[in-house]
């Protein structure tokens, strides 16, 4: 096994790494992840500046994850690895990017659901008028919606999740917390986090809508 | 970018705390035993012997192969020299973490209780806890 680390891309580093993947050498991957990732990072960045950070950095790291876990994905006879990295983080990043667009299209916001209780009976130039009394009572609104949903919580989790949403508390920790999985990555917190949210936000929905 | 995005400077830290989500890296045995041990990362370096600031390069390295001696030992050698740490304690973590993943797979320890067996002399770094 080869005890050399390599420190940037040549023809012949991409090959000789990519060997010592196929051969087992634990080194590799460690050794990849200090001359892949950087290049990965600024190709995205580059290329889409206005994509979400952390969408960027989850693609990169998804293609180095799935190369080096399944190294038998790439063949050296087409293309440089560096490339072929990198064109595996741009599809990542699609596939990041469409799946948040369609979570994004799904989530209905407590505002959303507020307004539509509303809108039938908005006159533009009312509304402009008597734009703080409208806050007012959007707020009120969101208020009340959200004490129906308290009252018809499932679990005292829901009741106190709840509670957290209706005083307006946005940090993603303070819910990790509620929910114990601080010990998880924050980007898994988040997303969970959002999951739970989003359940809630769709029973209000559901029971608008009734 | 928010405030839990990682800095472009600690890229590869935030991979090696998504690897070890992922049995390939040796990530997911440093965290299994970091969190069964109750240490944290000073801890966890300390018991390897191994620079704070190494201990991602470790975590992104792939996890020995314990169900084969001969691998094991080959590549168990091959991450220890390079980071210039002692065989035996980060043996004995792989040897722990496989007991807490595979109890009912007894089998799949040999590798390591014959590395123990033979090629252990090194008696200078105590395990935190014993079995």
């Amino acid at each position: 096994m080869q005890n050399d680390s390599i420190t940037r891309f040549t023809r012949q580093g991409e090959i000789e790494i990519h060997q010592r993947l196929l051969q087992n050498d634990p080194l590799a991957s460690s050794d990849l992840a200090q001359i892949c990732l950087e290049p990965m990072l600024e190709f995205l960045s580059r290329k889409y500046p206005q994509t979400d950070q952390e969408l960027i950095y989850e693609a990169a790291t998804q293609a180095y994850f799935n190369y080096v876990e399944r190294p038998n994905s790439y063949d050296p006879s087409k293309k440089g690895l560096l490339a072929f990295l990198k064109m595996a983080a741009e599809g990542d990043l699609q596939n990041l990017r469409a799946t948040q667009k369609r979570r994004a299209k799904r989530v209905i916001s407590l505002e959303d659901v507020a307004l539509h209780e509303w809108a039938g009976n908005i006159n533009i130039e009312e509304e402009f008028i008597n734009r703080t009394e409208n806050i007012a009572r959007l707020e009120q609104l969101k208020q009340t919606n959200l004490r129906q949903m308290k009252l018809t919580a499932d679990t005292p989790l829901d009741q106190k999740l709840i509670t957290l949403m209706q005083a307006g508390e946005r940090d993603t920790r303070v819910y990790a917390q509620l929910l114990q999985i601080t010990q998880l990555p924050v980007i898994e917190q988040r997303r969970i986090v959002k999951q739970h949210k989003d359940r809630l936000r769709v029973r209000l929905k559901r029971r608008q809508t009734r | 970018m928010n405030d839990e995005t990682p800095q472009k400077e600690d890229f590869l830290g935030f991979t090696a705390r998504r690897a070890a989500d992922r049995p390939y890296f040796m990530a997911s045995a440093l965290e299994s035993f970091r969190q069964r041990e109750g240490l944290d990362r000073v801890g966890l370096a300390a018991y390897l012997g191994l620079p704070l600031e190494q201990l991602d390069r470790l975590a992104l390295c792939a996890r020995p192969n314990i169900t084969n001696s001969r691998l094991f030992r080959t590549q168990l050698a091959a991450i220890t020299v390079r980071f210039g740490i002692a065989p035996t304690p980060l043996a004995n973590l792989l040897r722990r973490v496989a007991a807490y993943e595979a109890d009912s797979a007894p089998a799949n320890l040999m590798a390591a209780r014959d590395y123990d067996e033979e090629s252990s002399t090194d008696s200078s770094q105590e395990t935190p806890k014993d079995e």
